[in-house]
């Protein structure tokens, strides 16, 4: 189900309707949370609750005995192999049948693995990277003592599948929320206000920015267009950069305002990231959720920075190409890591940024950090990797354009790109300028912006697209 | 301000701006239906009729069955659909619109592209077959009620300089025809795209063969088969020639041989206004002719 389709906004009505019935007691709130999810994400193909179902029933059982058994190694390990053992079932068996195929083929020898791989493994479950790091977050957890086992299975299953993050994040992490979920929270008013602020703007960052931007950058990378040449390119990837942002950042806008409507508080995923001064900076700012998930459960694990600079970046490489792999099963998203690898360690090995920290400096280097997120977002968009370099080619050698009527035929999609830049500026500047942060606070300016807001979603809504995110 | 005031203050100041915004917009050209419910009635709409006709989109814009009904007693669709290929699924699609009683005429405008094997993936056509069953429900009976809400492109905020105007003019018809034309008017506009269409991608005789053997099974079964080449520029015309492999005498041979009826509308000129694509009066002249050959055709 998509927060932007008429199913959701019934669903939506509904489950708010019934919820203050069901929030009286704490096993009616967690069957209520569970069966409405699942109603939700069985909207999509109810064959594939199961998935859900056997991963929270395996880390709920190794989380309950890991604090109390001898072997907790045993119980994570068990853990960590069902669970990434069902993701690479599910997203990577044809990925890695394919490049087995190839390697035994460079040896000589011919196989057809991708070919009899049986035919459900080729379907991607929605959401089956998020549900499955939120859910090995928990047993991570408890092995390292940093969270107690909840002893109601309700209790965790309405943490692991709570609808509003279920299928596209933000990846909530079990010591965040199953406490939340274990005490009925009154909502005020206030904090139902900024439920409604939050949907609505990640709606319109959804339905107006990322969807009228799509049949550009469609048209583009799916060369359906005749144009090329630099300019075209350079516009084609900003406009992905700004599609993909508002596409995702919409989404966990939405799901942490319907958390908020009902008394629940998901932390920011995203921060703004395309004014950040640095990559690190970026990567700070950029799905949070999923960037301190692979911090914390992979990074500094594997030795962080604290073994030297060497080592950092090998530890930094292996968990941006694990990143790209999370991604997707593919080498475009392989290929997009490696770039953000290959900028973070020039980064850290040169420091230039710091080099600019002078007020014309930070503006230079926000705009160098974003061209580099820009050639990397070309191969995560790119249809293949060739094509990806064909396009990054045009991009940094000046190629003359094969016209300029690409801006007039795509008028609409670049008024929306001023649009969504104008904006991202506007809010950069209330939160750099304190006198227009309490103007805008003490104006009640957004009982006028979240109206207006509403009314441009419904009247400059693009053509409806499933969120990029889902297939990830 | 209290939150709860502007809770309560929400839906009557987005109705008010609502208001505003219809007021100050220009009134585009009246609809008569979505896009989105055109493509859903057309694909997924239980209706048969007299007269069909397959093709691609020189088909759904080239081609107005209203004309045809006003001149001939039947009733007539057209089931055109972007960058289609004639293969079995599409032509079983089009044998199951046709009425089980009367004349039972499909016509086939076969473009050199909707025999290459890019168009017989047939994307376009799939993908609105496959649609869910909830979806083409929404599409057919419930979208069209909330017309009011229909989006305005952002340009209507921001008018392109009329030196830097380009629109695609469309208007959606049950008949399963596009009235449309572009501005400006370049009947070259399209060459360069369908250069890159026809590179490495000629029409596949295998598709050709099967064409024909459907033809032969359609005449076979009491269906008049009607083949025609639907006219575009002598450029459009001369590039497809050179780069498709269409031999259009060869393809009228074989389509005559298995039973088939072919018009001819060599030399016809008509107003396209990309190369590829009928204005739309040329649309209407177009099957004004078309109904004159089939009266002659039908009894």
């Amino acid at each position: 189900m998509l927060f932007n389709s008429l199913e959701f906004l019934v669903f939506g009505i509904l489950f708010f309707a019934l919820w203050p019935v069901f929030n009286r007691e704490n096993n009616l709130r967690w069957g209520f949370i569970t069966t409405m999810s699942f109603i939700f994400y069985g909207w999509w193909d109810w064959r594939f609750l199961f998935l859900i179902v056997a991963s929270g029933v395996i880390d709920y059982t190794c989380g309950w005995y890991i604090p109390k058994s001898k072997s907790k190694k045993l119980l994570l390990i068990a853990s960590l192999v069902a669970n990434l053992g069902l993701l690479t079932v599910f997203k990577y068996s044809l990925f890695f049948a394919t490049m087995l195929d190839t390697g035994f083929g460079y040896l000589g020898l011919t196989t057809h693995l991708a070919d009899n791989i049986p035919g459900f493994t080729l379907i991607l479950p929605v959401g089956i990277s998020f549900y499955t790091f939120q859910s090995l977050s928990y047993t991570i957890d408890i092995y390292r003592g940093r969270l107690k086992p909840v002893s109601n299975p309700l209790h965790f299953f309405s943490y692991l599948s709570m609808f509003p993050q279920l299928v596209a994040g933000p990846i909530i992490r079990a010591k965040d929320l199953l406490q939340q979920l274990a005490v009925k929270r009154k909502v005020s008013h206030l904090q139902k206000w900024n439920g409604i602020k939050l949907i609505v703007f990640g709606l319109f960052q959804k339905m107006v920015i990322a969807d009228n931007l799509a049949f550009f950058i469609d048209s583009a990378f799916q060369h359906k267009t005749i144009y090329d040449g630099t300019l075209f390119w350079w516009l084609a990837a900003v406009a992905f950069a700004f599609q993909i942002y508002c596409d995702f950042c919409g989404y966990s806008l939405i799901a942490r305002g319907l958390a908020k409507y009902m008394g629940y508080h998901f932390k920011m995923n995203f921060n703004h990231p395309y004014v950040a001064t640095s990559l690190r900076n970026f990567w700070n700012r950029w799905h949070i959720s999923l960037s301190t998930w692979f911090r914390d459960y992979v990074y500094i694990p594997l030795g962080g920075s604290r073994k030297g600079m060497e080592l950092g970046i090998v530890y930094l490489w292996i968990t941006m190409l694990l990143s790209g792999l999370w991604h997707g099963a593919n080498y475009t998203f392989l290929m997009w890591a490696a770039i953000h690898a290959f900028f973070l360690s020039i980064e850290r090995l040169t420091g230039w940024t710091k080099l600019l920290r002078f007020p014309v400096g930070t503006s230079m280097a926000a705009l160098l950090v974003f061209a580099q997120v820009c050639v990397a977002w070309v191969y995560f968009r790119a249809e293949s990797v060739d094509d990806g370099h064909h396009i990054v080619w045009a991009m940094v050698h000046y190629v003359p354009p094969t016209s300029l009527e690409f801006l007039a035929e795509f008028y609409n999609s670049l008024i929306i790109l001023g649009v969504a830049i104008v904006i991202e500026a506007c809010i950069h500047l209330r939160h750099r300028i304190p006198e227009l942060q309490l103007i805008y606070r003490r104006s009640h300016f957004d009982l006028i912006l979240v109206p207006l807001t509403l009314v441009a979603l419904i009247f400059f809504r693009g053509e409806g697209q499933q969120f990029i995110y889902f297939q990830f | 301000m209290r939150p709860v005031v502007k809770i309560a203050l929400l839906i009557p100041l987005a109705v008010a701006f609502t208001f505003l915004l219809k007021w100050a917009l220009p009134n585009e050209e009246e609809n008569l239906m979505t896009a989105d419910h055109f493509w859903a009635y057309k694909t997924h709409y239980q209706k048969q009729y007299d007269i069909v006709f397959a093709g691609d989109s020189r088909v759904y814009r080239g081609i107005d069955p209203e004309t045809i009904e006003a001149q001939l007693p039947y009733t007539a669709v057209n089931l055109g659909y972007s960058s289609l290929g004639l293969n079995k699924a599409y032509l079983d699609f089009v044998e199951r619109k046709l009425n089980q009683q009367g004349p039972r005429v499909i016509v086939l405008a076969i473009t050199p592209f909707s025999l290459t094997p890019e168009a017989l993936k047939n994307e376009h056509y799939q993908g609105l077959q496959q649609m869910k069953r909830t979806e083409v429900f929404k599409q057919l009976y419930v979208n069209n009620l909330f017309s009011f809400f229909k989006p305005y492109q952002p340009e209507s905020l921001l008018p392109m300089q009329d030196s830097l105007q380009e629109k695609y003019y469309e208007t959606h018809f049950k008949s399963g025809w596009i009235k449309s034309y572009r501005i400006p008017h370049n009947p070259e506009s399209a060459l360069p795209s369908y250069e890159k269409s026809f590179t490495d991608n000629p029409i596949s005789l295998p598709a050709v063969k099967q064409l024909m053997e459907r033809v032969n099974a359609w005449e076979k079964a009491g269906i008049t088969v009607v083949g025609f080449r639907i006219p575009s520029t002598a450029k459009m015309e001369a590039l497809e020639n050179e780069m498709s492999g269409y031999e259009e005498t060869t393809i009228r041979q074989q389509f005559e041989a298995f039973g088939g009826t072919w018009l001819n509308f060599h030399g016809v000129e008509l107003n396209s206004y990309d190369g590829s694509h009928l204005h739309y009066e040329a649309a209407q002249e177009l099957s004004a002719m078309l109904s004159d050959s089939l009266a002659v055709i039908l009894p």
